[in-house]
């Protein structure tokens, strides 16, 4: 339905001015290569340890659902856990096949304000619904009954011992097709991001032939965009939330802290973050004047790694001790460190312009 | 500390004394020699080097007239249909707007939201000038409202509506006055979670028309469903009553779904058909949509893109392309637009300011 470009480029009058945007301060094939050493050395083995776990996952909850007992049931568990801190590592990459076919929503439905997953699959269950039980079945349901949140309170919530015996049948079955399907999700992830012609191709060869990304200035762009918004999502969805402040501090509104994961899942965020950071190669790409701020960012990441290690408990207890809530909004103020350092620091110091208007949306 | 000072090139005692040529007689010499040259008077929201936030006036020439305090960073501005107040909205999800009589030496009128809601930073008054409409996010409810106040009686709040979808954000009262479109940009969204979109998988943006009569939604245009990630945020009508509407995309900037379209006085909604290069320099984002009734054109800026479209209202076609760094506000001018950028560009000038997304022009 659209045009030819070509067609309408030559009627249209370009009005360049002194105020347009700043030049990139590094060549097309240095971002390039930058991308190559990210997408190999960081996005594609996340992506194959994600679908491996989850993997692994669905095979667990099989075998629960085929040989119910304690022993099960712990192995379902643990191996849950591996999954969602292996997703913990991916799913800020926000970009290409994560956020096609609703994908990102369909593996986390979170934050969920109003309790819509809860009360769908405490529905599902309550009424036996038998289509659940099928896997295939699940893409077509509501995204709050496909993925980790759901799969959670199957496995860790209120009832959820009885996987242990022979009477939860249905909920087993239904946690078995779940993480079946976060396990199919997690494939095609995989899939797509080892596809040699796939979006990792398109982001590591700007060219004028290239519909996604054109020059280096859009692969840079890119390559900062993501780890900014991973930090403002960990603050804004997965720490706030809970932090005390408001005066309503609340444990129950963290994600997944019915498997008591809420902390070690934004440790591992942030651990992937600094893994990000460093196969990208980004320190190398700046000037010398600038190399400060690549030590700035690993000081930020120690104090959020040292931190976290202060609170590995459960979110009520830390919320109940004051010297580790206090530890809990230093994280916070270290996310919004470490979202400047990348958003508007090392941007500016590559050359990308940073804008007033653009940067948070209206 | 005072909420409201006065910055800029007037003092205290300098102040406006009346709309139009009075207002100008009592500006400092410079600013009102602008004045008296301008056809057009403009204001616009910004953010100074300090990050003091105000809203300014300005001349078509891109002079700085004046300036008012905000507490807090404006977004989009409204003057009233005789062009002597001027409302400016806080940017969401801000809790105020401030009032501004430009014919009064008076302190700004502020508008405080009542707890649990916050504003979108838009509103509009109704074509009489009695009514300022304001668009609000009941949060705890997911719930778009239009809020009622009343512009002859200090401002005070009078009621309130349903606005017909979630996330109303930019809306505009059609000719007659008897109706208004609003766009429900369909985010849902909740002070406790920053600004994420807690209702990605299912927004549903929409454009509702209300009949002012009875405040009832009686239409709704929705975008297809393979374009449901569209959240439809801001206007800018004709005066036959085609409305031109810009998008934003929260899914996938790189699918180059088109960005804006237009409702016509009969309902018939059509999408603007840019070329795939022209629309993947906008990486997904319109923040703002102006027309020129005279020119026959509309502009869509793209501070994401660093980009301005002028497009033809007959045919659609791409009549001019601006590139400027973080280009957002936009008003009509004689023969094309005014524009400024987040970067302190103002239609041709370099200012010290960040100007904000949205310029409105004065009624004269």
């Amino acid at each position: 339905m659209r045009k030819l470009a070509a067609a309408i480029a030559g009627l249209a009058m370009l009005v360049a001015s002194p105020a347009a945007a700043q030049t990139l301060t590094i060549d097309e094939a240095q971002a390039a290569a930058s991308v190559e050493n990210l997408v190999d050395g960081f996005i594609r083995p996340g992506f194959a340890n994600f679908a491996a776990t989850a993997g692994k996952t669905a095979g667990a909850v099989g075998a629960l659902c085929e040989t119910p007992g304690a022993g099960s049931l712990q192995a379902a568990r643990d191996a849950f856990r591996d999954s969602a801190l292996a997703f913990a590592g991916v799913e800020f990459l926000r970009i290409g096949p994560l956020i096609q076919d609703n994908r990102l929503e369909r593996l986390l439905f979170w934050p969920d304000r109003r309790g819509i997953a809860l009360r769908q699959v405490q529905g599902a269950i309550a009424q036996e619904d038998e289509t659940v039980l099928d896997a295939a079945n699940l893409p077509a349901k509501s995204v709050a009954l496909q993925g980790f949140t759901a799969l959670e309170y199957l496995l860790f919530g209120t009832g959820s011992d009885a996987l242990a015996g022979t009477g939860a049948a249905h909920r087993c079955g239904f946690a078995a097709a779940v993480s079946e399907n976060i396990h199919a999700i997690a494939q095609e992830l995989d899939t797509a991001w080892a596809d040699p012609q796939g979006f990792a191709a398109a982001w590591s060869h700007p060219g004028p032939d290239n519909a996604m990304f054109r020059n280096g200035e859009e692969v840079v762009s890119e390559l900062l965009s993501i780890p900014s918004e991973a930090f403002e999502i960990i603050r804004d969805q997965r720490l706030k939330p809970v932090a005390p402040g408001d005066g309503d501090a609340n444990p129950k509104r963290a994600l997944f802290w019915r498997s008591d994961l809420s902390v070690q899942f934004v440790g591992a965020g942030l651990e992937a973050l600094r893994a990000y950071f460093n196969a990208a190669g980004i320190a190398d790409l700046l000037p010398e004047d600038a190399r400060w701020q690549a030590n700035s960012i690993a000081f930020e990441f120690n104090n959020a790694e040292a931190t976290l290690s202060r609170l590995q408990m459960p979110v009520a207890d830390i919320l109940a001790d004051e010297e580790r809530a206090g530890d809990l909004n230093y994280v916070i103020i270290l996310t919004q460190s470490l979202q400047s350092l990348f958003g508007q620091q090392l941007t500016a110091t590559l050359g990308l312009s940073v804008g007033f208007s653009s940067l948070d949306g209206d | 500390m005072r909420l409201f000072s006065r910055t800029g090139l007037i003092d205290r005692r300098a102040l406006l004394k009346a709309a139009g040529g009075a207002f100008a007689a009592s500006l400092a010499p410079r600013a009102a020699a602008a004045l008296a040259n301008a056809d057009a008077v403009y204001a616009s929201a910004y953010m100074d080097g300090y990050e003091g936030f105000g809203v300014a006036l300005l001349t078509e020439a891109g002079e700085v007239v004046h300036r008012y305090a905000l507490p807090q960073r404006g977004h989009d501005a409204e003057f009233d249909p005789s062009g002597r107040r001027l409302v400016v909205f806080a940017r969401r999800p801000g809790t105020f707007a401030a009032v501004i009589d430009l014919a009064r030496n008076a302190e700004p009128l502020i508008i405080h939201a009542p707890e649990g809601r916050h504003f979108y930073g838009h509103g509009c008054f109704s074509a009489d000038g009695r009514l300022l409409y304001v668009t609000e996010n009941d949060y705890d409810n997911a719930r778009g409202v239009i809020s009622v106040y009343d512009a002859t009686d200090g401002f005070r709040r009078i009621g309130e509506f349903d606005s017909g979808g979630i996330g109303p954000h930019d809306m505009v009262v059609l000719p007659g006055g008897r109706s208004m479109l609003i766009a429900n940009g369909g985010l849902e969204t909740h002070p406790d979670y920053g600004r994420t979109v807690l209702n990605l998988a299912t927004m549903k943006p929409n454009l509702a028309l209300i009949d002012l009569a009875d405040l009832s939604v009686s239409a709704r245009h929705e975008l297809p469903q393979a374009m449901h990630k569209l959240s439809i945020r801001h206007l800018a009508m004709t005066a036959d009553g085609t409305v031109w509407f810009a998008t934003q995309n929260q899914g996938d900037i790189h699918a180059l779904l088109p960005l804006a379209g237009s409702v016509s006085p009969d309902g018939d909604v059509r999408l603007v058909d840019m070329p795939e290069e022209d629309l993947r320099l906008m990486r997904g984002y319109i923040g703002s949509v102006a027309a020129n009734e005279a020119a026959g054109s509309v502009v869509f800026t793209s501070p994401q893109g660093n980009v301005a479209f002028e497009i033809g209202c007959a045919d659609g076609a791409v009549i001019a392309r601006h590139d400027l760094a973080d280009v957002c506000g936009a008003a009509a001018k004689p023969g094309g637009f005014f524009l400024s950028t987040g970067k302190g560009w103002l239609d041709g000038r370099t200012t010290r300011l960040s100007w904000d997304n949205h310029i409105v022009r004065r009624p004269t």
